[in-house]
């Protein structure tokens, strides 16, 4: 099964460390939406450029602005000195490049700092690839985060308020800031009353079974609902794992440290699980080794 | 479906013109999202070719990666 989209559309599938990148043609203008993370700026801009075929990339919009959605931000910018845009909600918190905010200290993430042009707010319409999309407010994994919504093609570009297994991480709930599991709920009920035959997500394949992502997204965040430690264990293995392939290796003695040096995990477990330092690492250790998210070889802890 | 060979590394390598991690050209990561399974399938086929003609040298980025 091939995935039609429209040719104005072209989906830069990237991986974990960098959400994907949309690129959309009009005439000789083109606008792309989230840009990576940082330490593949590089490529990103290599990838851009030759799909660009000499046209002009005059805007860059983001759908929320983790380091793995923005981390291409300056680089772009420097390059093909385009527009960029960002979501209304986080105009402060970039503008001040607010790193607690931004997420980037709690969870020893990088990024490179840039200063967007203008702003976007939900239910605005923005023109891309000669369509129409709207941006929703997809609150839940980041509260400020918006989705944009094609009606004409039934495509949904979801950033990650929906994945095909999933949604990003609720931050919000376990960081004691906001309601995130409520506004989650009411995200993925107002997406799923919406007419869509394809959902572009920040992260993995374009995919089309939107019904089960729909279900498994539900049943997931229903299972978070009746047990928040559940949610607190999955976010504090998804953050090691996302600073493990940014750091690729590591001697396994220096696991430790490597965990205590993340502050979102250290202040989720004191938050939701209490587990005592040596159980808190043995224990990441061990789910993250078996489901294949590290290896060990000869003496090193290896993301794969 | 065939799934992307990315592994997260997502660095172009100057002098053979391939990405470090995943063995592919940039033209083939810009057209990956648009090719069917034949498409996918012929790419992963040089992809394991390059990567065990350039075993040797993959070892050397790997640990060149260690120092940072
Ligand atoms: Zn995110």
């Amino acid at each position: 099964m091939s995935l039609d989209l429209p040719a104005s559309m072209l989906v830069l599938e990237r991986g974990w460390l960098s959400a994907n990148n949309i690129l959309f043609f009009d005439g000789d203008k083109a606008t792309l939406v989230d840009s990576g993370y940082v330490t593949h700026a590089e490529q990103t801009v290599e990838l851009v450029h030759n799909a660009l075929a000499g046209r002009q990339l005059n805007r860059l919009l983001n759908t929320h602005s983790h380091s793995d959605h923005i981390g291409g931000n300056a680089a772009l910018k420097e390059a093909f000195d385009c527009e960029i845009i960002v979501p209304a909600g986080l105009h402060a918190v970039i503008a001040e490049w607010d790193k607690d905010a931004l997420l980037l200290s709690p969870l020893g993430q990088q990024s490179a700092r840039f200063q967007h042009d203008r702003l976007i707010s939900a239910n605005d319409e923005v023109e891309m690839g000669g369509l129409n999309w709207q941006a929703l407010a997809v609150p839940g994994h980041d509260m400020e985060a918006l989705a944009y919504y094609n009606p004409e093609k039934r495509i949904l570009i979801s950033g990650d308020a929906l994945w095909e297994n999933g949604f990003g991480v609720i931050f919000p709930e376990l960081l004691g800031e906001a309601d995130g599991l409520t506004s989650t709920q009411e995200t993925l009920e107002m997406l799923s009353r919406l007419p869509i035959d394809m959902v572009i997500p920040g992260h993995g394949r374009p995919f089309s079974t939107v019904d089960a992502a729909f279900d498994r997204a539900f049943r997931r965040l229903s299972n978070f609902r009746n047990n928040i430690e559940q949610l607190a264990w999955h976010a504090i293995k998804v953050i090691v794992s996302f600073a493990m392939i940014e750091r690729q290796r590591l001697p396994q003695d220096d696991f430790p440290a490597f965990v205590f040096s993340l502050p979102f995990a250290m202040d989720v477990n004191a938050r939701f699980l209490n587990l005592s330092r040596e159980a808190l690492v043995s224990g990441v250790e061990r789910q993250l080794l078996l489901v294949n998210a590290l290896r060990r070889e000869n003496g090193f802890l290896v993301a794969a | 479906m065939i799934t992307s060979p990315c592994i997260n590394i997502c660095k172009m390598d100057a002098s053979s013109g391939l990405c470090q991690g995943c063995f592919r050209t940039i033209d083939e990561i810009t057209v990956w999202s648009r090719l069917d399974d034949a498409g996918r399938q012929h790419i992963l086929a040089d992809v394991a070719r390059r990567r065990g003609e350039q075993a040797p040298q993959e070892n050397n980025l790997r640990s060149n990666g260690n120092a940072k």
